[in-house]
């Protein structure tokens, strides 16, 4: 019966998901395609956050690579079809993922907090300081009027939010699939084991380390590809999108939504580009409001919303 | 050559006093750190915080030295403060909610901060008596007013090495830092410990804030730059390790002073390039042996 209920919800979600466009209006559809790529955003940092216990303070270092790669394709080459262009942003946050990752991972806990802090730092200030490159503080725009060939379905104008819409959608379920089944391989059960106990996974004669690198290319290549997609919706690049406060803002999401599940990091992003939606409407002390939030739910439900709704359910069930 | 001379005088100068800024804010970082494995990214703020009281306390005294004792108190109280009301609810739940809930926590004060004071550097002039210069050769000289931030920091580091190496509260703290479950077992109070432990550090942290203002501006984003140099020192000198920390401060001082002048390009990066060596070559630190 709960195999059915899960199935269902998914269906429906999916449903929504296709369905929205045409309910809502232009603003809304922007605002969920910015959750749809937060969301994969998310989702990368809970492979290490959630599934294997790695807290990470430098995460949109990846997704910034991503998305200076991308826009630096589309400027350069004006020809280069987009699909590329997202592979390759994807592809560099891997590299970033696996560079960091092979000075990083053999520091344990606390330690490699602090560290990935810093590294994400000396990214951000390479993207603000190699102005020939990236423009510095500036950043790079996007000319508009790009078209995009689909076979099967001829061309699009990249401008139309419609298609950015169905584009992103496509290309994030095809993400969220293949991180789902990453954990369901030997090596996500592996990654998994290293979160309850890091020590007996190594007696048992796994490498930990080099798990824990394939796991940090892997979440690199995901965050990547988001920060493409943000190219795509936003058009612009800035070291904004890579400075230790984007990284903040992919945890307050997952604290948000909760990190123990794959549900938790969507929910989370939806949470948070709403809230700071409505929030910034009527008052500039928004983010005051975000930490307090961000405080009571360290304190009093550190597994989020999925966590309360979860406890909820079992107390239903339970009487 | 008797300019450039004058200015590398002046960069070691500059490079030594924001390394002992750093070492104050550092000390009670590290020593948190290697005692509960708390990376306590609210420690900064304090720093901030006691900057800002600074700030307030003379615009409604006009006097300097009354803010010079009283801020760091305060601090010394908030650090007490979030040590009893937030990160001992967290301490069992683990690692990763004690640093989110630290990180909120330094959030918030930097917000609330921006709220009160807005976003422009605030002007705290140098009290008349540490006006001026000392003359020391031909056109060279010494500003008192860094001097005297010397003569302060390195006052209160001689202190810190007496309560730490004469003291029973520092041999406990020593202890603690070593192995804290042994600590506890012979009968260390660790929890009262580390709550003195978390006052003295902000103290420290609030004095750092108090003697910066004057020197350079006071402002909501003096947090995020000192956060970042407090992970460096603590990554290159090593977990919990004092000694370590004040070397890795003043390297990390004089890095930051020369590189600004000689290597204005990569000067954000050449820190981190250190730490990313440190790293390569030996992960626990230059002076760290805890893994």
């Amino acid at each position: 019966m709960r195999r059915y209920l899960s199935e269902s919800v998914v269906f429906l979600v999916l449903a929504a998901l296709v369905s929205y466009p045409y309910i809502v209006g232009k603003f809304h559809l922007y605002l969920m395609t910015e959750i749809i790529i937060f969301s994969i955003f998310c989702i990368s940092f809970y492979l290490l956050l959630g599934h294997t216990g790695l807290l990470s303070f430098g995460h949109a270092a990846y997704f910034g690579l991503g998305a200076y790669c991308t826009i630096l394709l589309l400027v350069h080459f004006p020809h280069i079809s987009i699909f590329i262009a997202i592979v390759a942003g994807g592809i560099l946050g891997l590299l970033g993922g696996v560079i960091i990752g092979l000075m990083l991972l053999r520091l344990t806990r606390v330690y490699f907090s602090l560290a990935t802090v810093a590294f994400g730092q000396m990214i951000w200030a390479i993207a603000w300081k190699w102005r020939s490159l990236t423009g510095g503080d500036d950043g790079l725009v996007l000319k508009s009027g790009r078209k995009v060939f689909i076979p099967l379905l001829g061309h699009f104008e990249l401008n139309n939010p419609f298609f950015l819409y169905y584009l992103i959608l496509v290309i994030s379920l095809a993400s969220v699939i293949f991180c789902w089944l990453f954990t369901k391989t030997p090596l996500g059960n592996t990654l998994a084991s290293i979160k309850s106990n890091a020590n007996r996974t190594q007696f048992l004669g796994v490498n930990i380390y080099l798990a824990k690198l394939m796991l940090f290319g892997f979440s690199g290549f995901f965050a990547g590809i988001s920060g493409s997609l943000y190219i795509l919706l936003e058009r612009m690049v800035s070291p904004g999108l890579l400075d230790m406060f984007m990284s903040f803002d992919v945890i307050i999401m997952s604290v948000l939504g909760g990190y123990s599940n794959f549900v938790g990091p969507v929910i989370g992003s939806f949470i948070y580009v709403y809230l700071v939606e409505y929030l910034s409407s009527f008052t500039d002390k928004w983010q005051l409001i975000l930490g307090a939030i961000f405080i009571a739910l360290i304190l009093f439900c550190p597994n989020g919303l999925v966590g309360i709704l979860k406890s909820s359910i079992i107390k239903r069930s339970m009487r | 050559m008797e300019t450039q001379l004058t200015i590398i005088f002046g960069l070691i100068l500059h490079g030594l006093i924001y390394g002992m800024l750093i070492f104050l804010v550092a000390s009670g970082f590290t020593l948190a750190f290697g005692m509960m494995d708390i990376l306590n990214f609210a420690h900064a703020s304090v720093y901030m915080i006691g900057a800002f009281l600074c700030y307030q306390i003379i615009q409604w005294t006009s006097n300097y030295w009354i803010a010079l004792l009283v801020a760091p108190v305060l601090c010394g109280l908030i650090g007490i403060f979030m040590e009893r009301i937030f990160i001992r609810k967290v301490h069992a739940a683990g690692h990763v909610n004690e640093l989110l809930l630290t990180f909120g926590i330094a959030m918030v004060i930097t917000e609330v901060v921006k709220w009160v004071y807005g976003t422009a550097p605030l002007p705290i002039s140098v009290p008349p008596i540490l006006r001026g210069s000392i003359p020391i050769f031909r056109d060279v000289t010494f500003p008192v007013y860094r001097a005297f931030i010397l003569v302060l920091s390195c006052t209160v580091l001689f202190l810190m090495v007496l309560i730490l190496k004469k003291t029973k509260l520092g041999i406990s703290i020593r202890a603690c830092v070593q192995d804290n479950e042994m600590a506890n077992a012979l009968g260390t109070n660790v929890s009262l410990v580390f709550m003195t432990v978390m006052g003295l550090g902000s103290w420290l942290a609030g004095v750092a804030g108090v003697i910066v203002g004057p020197y350079l501006t006071v402002n909501p984003d003096m947090y995020a730059q000192m956060i970042l140099d407090c992970f460096v020192v603590v990554a290159v000198g090593g977990l919990g390790s004092l000694g370590g920390a004040l070397v890795a401060s003043l390297l990390v001082g004089q890095i930051q002073s020369f590189g600004i002048i000689f290597l204005p390009r990569i000067s954000l990066i050449l820190i981190y390039l250190l730490m990313a060596l440190v790293f390569v070559f030996k992960p626990t630190g230059l002076f760290g042996e805890k893994e």
